[in-house]
């Protein structure tokens, strides 16, 4: 746990240097808002 | 990885117990108070939707039911459902009719109406509870009881027909106490910036 957190109880956060891509936010979140984007490595 | 179990993780055994209650005894209805209150208060004490994130016990049985029981569709909601129009127009809609909930419960305290036994479902079908009223309080606290019962069981019941329709806690979308609960968050929040 903790690459996503809710700001302020507005909305969504997500840690780009925590997230691992796993998809479990994307398939969860009930208003399916969250939608998984490739990572391009430099 | 699994998450490691706490005392809020089974608040969704309240959720049935209060049902549970009710049936047997109308006046346990009160105790749904607690869940139109703490939520609001959390907000206003700067927890923002904690409620909503870790206490909410429907939000829990939901998540168990189209989950785990393996009831839910898992499609995702309709545009519509999470838009800010539709979100406070049930807002609004549900505050209409828990004030009508209101003005009936005070039509029997003042004696301009007798109290009506039975739990209204979805706003529209009244099912026969009078099973549950032993007449040992004043009618009106009876009618307030049947009244917030019937709304407790209206917001469940729409909240399994979103389980069942997309995913498991869609109800979550457009619950309107976690529309009441936002709008706390944003005035809180724009009031610091």
């Amino acid at each position: 746990m903790g690459a996503i957190r809710v700001y302020k109880g507005l909305y969504a956060r997500v840690d780009d240097a925590k997230c691992v891509g796993c998809g479990r936010c994307a398939k969860e979140c009930p208003a399916s808002v969250i939608t998984l984007e490739a990572r391009h490595e430099e | 990885m699994k998450n490691k179990k706490h005392w809020y993780d089974y608040l969704w055994i309240a959720e049935l117990v209060y049902f549970s209650l009710g049936f047997f005894n109308i006046l346990f209805a009160w105790l749904g108070l607690c869940m139109f209150l703490v939520p609001l208060i959390l907000a206003l004490a700067g927890w923002d939707k904690a409620y909503c994130n870790r206490y909410c016990g429907r939000g829990q049985l939901f998540a168990l039911l189209g989950g785990k029981a393996g009831l839910s569709r898992w499609r995702n909601v309709p545009a519509w459902l999470r838009s800010k129009a539709f979100r406070y127009g049930f807002l609004l809609f549900f505050m209409v009719m828990f004030a009508n909930m209101l003005h009936t419960t005070w039509l029997v305290y003042s004696g301009a109406a007798n109290l009506k036994q039975f739990v209204t479902l979805l706003w529209t079908f009244k099912l026969p509870w009078h099973w549950a009223y032993n007449g040992s309080t004043a009618p009106w606290i009876a009618q307030f009881a049947f009244g917030f019962y019937s709304v407790m069981m209206t917001s469940t019941v729409l909240g399994i027909i979103s389980l069942l329709l997309w995913k498991p806690r869609s109800w979550c979308v457009y619950c309107p106490m976690g529309t009441m609960t936002q709008t706390i968050c944003r005035i809180k929040h724009n009031e610091q910036e």
